[in-house]
């Protein structure tokens, strides 16, 4: 992906970009709102990574510029503000996700590979599919080698927001905000109960494992090479 | 305003006490002058026949009887026995002239009925007898007259008291309402300030009255408060900034330290746990900082209306697995008939939800059952988590609210002693009251919501 990195922390960000780099990416950066909406306004990126607390012009004006100018180039905010309500004012700003500092790498390029711009799913498909196993959303039915699978609802939300991601990890924090809309770390294992559970109902009685733990990272759902 | 609330308000008990007052001054004040008027009527009317009966005497000692019996006949002739009654007699009551009564010889001087004197019975009359001689001359004066001068100043009195009345209880129910819109304002002004809204001030009527000075004083307050929450917000978001970062860089240094020592596994261990140990910092500064805004009032504008009922079903589909995989149960009990309907953040009471629940999940013993309900009482949702754990002592109920207290600080070290604390700042930005109680065994903890259509209103 062709990325933009808009951080005033030295730091930080020659730590991202050796990151981005490493995994591929191409990277141009600004150290400032300004510079960084003047690049992000003249060419086209994949996805922006924003900090908030800019010199010259704060993030939160350079992301309503740019929706403002028609640029819907998807911004991540990767921010040290984390208030209640911030989050909640910097996607209604535009933004497509928010990671607050510190951070792990993995996670944001976990969270990058969501929001980069990819083949849109159809509306209208009603059936997704991972090798073998067959989310019907339209029957809310479960089969994997013909074989119906019977999911309580946060198992199926899981499994819906894995399918609609195949291929991509997915980290505790996005499992969370995403299926259960929490927005603060659970003080008990949420996340690893309901993947164990899932684990045991799509991949347990099969030959072959989907559900992938990824260390340090997340999950991700993918069929085998 | 409610009216009732104006019933029971001190401007109004005012009004009522200064009516009443002043009506009773009133009616003592008319009551003495009554009586005075009283007096004076009943003595003119004595005065009268008493002159009478004088006149009689003198034209006794000068002329003798016989010129009485002429003089009483003239004025028989010409008086109205209803006013004046006249009669001349020997002294064992026999009549030689006047008016005829049924029992002269009975009379004596004072205040007789008609009937004594043979006309109306409702009548009085004041009698007032003469010995000249061997002759008695009776003479009885009505006070029909006075009577009705009294009563026609009994009813101009009682017209005007009732009139005064009317005009006091009046002008005292304006100005007491007028006195008691301006308190409401000042209280609907605190309530909507206590609510988050440091912006409002309660206006100033111009008139420079003891309210005027007081709401001024009100002001000055608020707005010296709304500085210093100001400053909070503006120092803990500063803080958390300042913070972030150097943590921020703490925890890329120690990636790239990971790099470089890749191939020690004894370091690897280290700097996970020192990856740890900053993991715990940030969580617990995270949460003091939410609490802070949470109290703050900051997630106000985003209130929406929702029922408590779909909360608790997202939390028990999202523990429902967590609590049997710790060898405990969580049971669901939502009436579908109760609208569970309040006013407030759905991220927030999410929040406040799975905090009761994994509190519950990591301080109740295997086997234990966990019941989380919602419901109505008395027009307030409620939301509850109660376990058959261990409970929490009387004396700690009030503790385990505050920041940092650890019930059982030796089992549960891990936990950052702030879950309840959270509740409580979740509850109190919702206007809702958190109960604690024993479930017999057990905790439960009880949170009552206001009607979400009385939030609304207090809003304003």
């Amino acid at each position: 992906m062709k990325l933009l990195l808009v951080e005033d922390d030295a730091m930080t960000r020659d730590y991202v970009h050796a990151g981005l780099i490493g995994a591929g990416h191409a990277v141009e950066m600004a150290d400032d709102g300004v510079d960084g909406f003047a690049l992000a306004k003249r060419d086209a990126y994949d996805a922006i990574i924003l900090d908030r607390m800019l010199p010259g012009m704060d993030g939160l004006s350079v992301l309503k510029s740019l929706r403002a100018a028609n640029v819907e180039t998807p911004v991540l905010f990767l921010t040290a503000v984390s208030g209640v309500d911030d989050r909640v004012e910097g996607l209604e700003a535009g933004a497509d996700d928010y990671l607050v500092k510190p951070f792990a790498f993995s996670e944001l390029a976990a969270r990058l590979a969501a929001i980069g711009r990819r083949p849109a799913l159809s509306a209208e498909q009603s059936r997704l599919t991972v090798a073998d196993l067959e989310m019907d959303l339209l029957r809310h039915r479960v089969t994997r080698g013909g074989q119906v699978i019977y999911l309580l609802p946060k198992e199926y939300a899981l499994l819906e927001y894995f399918i609609r991601s195949t291929g991509r990890v997915l980290s505790k924090t996005m499992l969370l905000e995403h299926v259960w809309g929490f927005y603060f770390d659970p003080q008990t294992s949420v996340v690893e109960t309901h993947i164990s559970r899932l684990r045991a109902k799509i991949d347990k009685p099969f030959d072959v494992e989907l559900l992938q733990t990824i260390k340090n990272v997340g999950y991700t759902l993918r069929a085998p090479e | 305003m409610r009216p009732n609330s104006f019933f029971r308000s001190t401007y109004f008990r005012f009004a009522i006490a200064l009516t009443a007052a002043f009506v009773a001054a009133y009616l003592i004040a008319g009551w003495i002058a009554f009586q005075t008027i009283n007096v004076d009527l009943e003595q003119r009317v004595y005065q009268t026949a008493a002159l009478q009966a004088e006149a009689f005497e003198t034209v006794f000692e000068a002329e003798g009887s016989q010129a009485v019996i002429d003089a009483v006949v003239q004025a028989t002739r010409s008086a109205d026995p209803e006013d004046d009654v006249v009669w001349f007699g020997s002294v064992d009551g026999e009549r030689l002239a006047g008016h005829r009564l049924p029992n002269p010889a009975a009379l004596l001087d004072g205040d007789v009925f008609g009937d004594r004197l043979g006309v109306e019975e409702e009548d009085r009359f004041r009698i007032v007898t003469q010995q000249m001689g061997d002759f008695r001359l009776i003479v009885g004066r009505s006070y029909e007259e006075s009577d009705a001068i009294k009563n026609a100043v009994f009813a101009a009195f009682g017209g005007a008291t009732a009139l005064t009345l009317v005009l006091a209880g009046l002008v005292a129910f304006l100005l007491a309402r007028r006195a008691q819109r301006r308190i409401d304002q000042i209280s609907r002004t605190l309530h909507a300030y206590s609510q988050g809204d440091l912006d409002r001030r309660i206006s100033i009527s111009g008139q420079d009255d003891d309210l005027d000075r007081l709401s001024g004083r009100i002001n000055e307050a608020l707005s010296k408060l709304q500085g210093t929450v100001n400053g909070i917000r503006l120092v803990s978001s500063d803080i958390a900034h300042d913070l972030r970062t150097p943590i921020n860089r703490v925890g890329i240094q120690i990636e790239q330290i990971r790099g470089e020592l890749a191939e020690q596994p004894d370091a690897q261990e280290k700097l996970d746990g020192v990856t740890a140990e900053i993991s715990r910092i940030v969580t617990t500064f995270d949460a003091v900082l939410r609490i802070a805004q949470i109290e703050a009032g900051a997630r106000k504008s985003r209130f929406q209306v929702l029922p408590l009922a779909s909360i608790a079903d997202t939390i028990h589909e999202s523990y429902a697995a967590v609590a049997e995989e710790a060898g405990q149960s969580l049971e669901i009990t939502c009436n579908p008939d109760d609208s569970t309907l309040v006013f407030g953040d759905r991220d927030l009471l999410i929040q406040l939800a799975a905090n009761l629940v994994e509190n519950s999940i990591r301080h109740a013993p295997d086997n234990a059952i966990i019941r989380l309900s919602t419901g109505v009482a008395n027009g307030c949702p409620w939301l509850d988590v109660s376990d058959n754990g261990p409970g929490i002592p009387e004396a700690e109920k009030a503790l385990v609210l505050t920041r940092f207290y650890r019930l059982d600080k030796s089992r549960h070290g891990n936990g950052s002693g702030l879950g309840l604390a959270i509740v409580k700042a979740i509850a109190d930005l919702h206007d809702a009251e958190l109960v604690l109680t024993d479930a017999n065994p057990g905790l439960s903890v009880r949170i009552f919501f206001k009607d979400y259509r009385r939030s609304f209103r207090d809003q304003g």
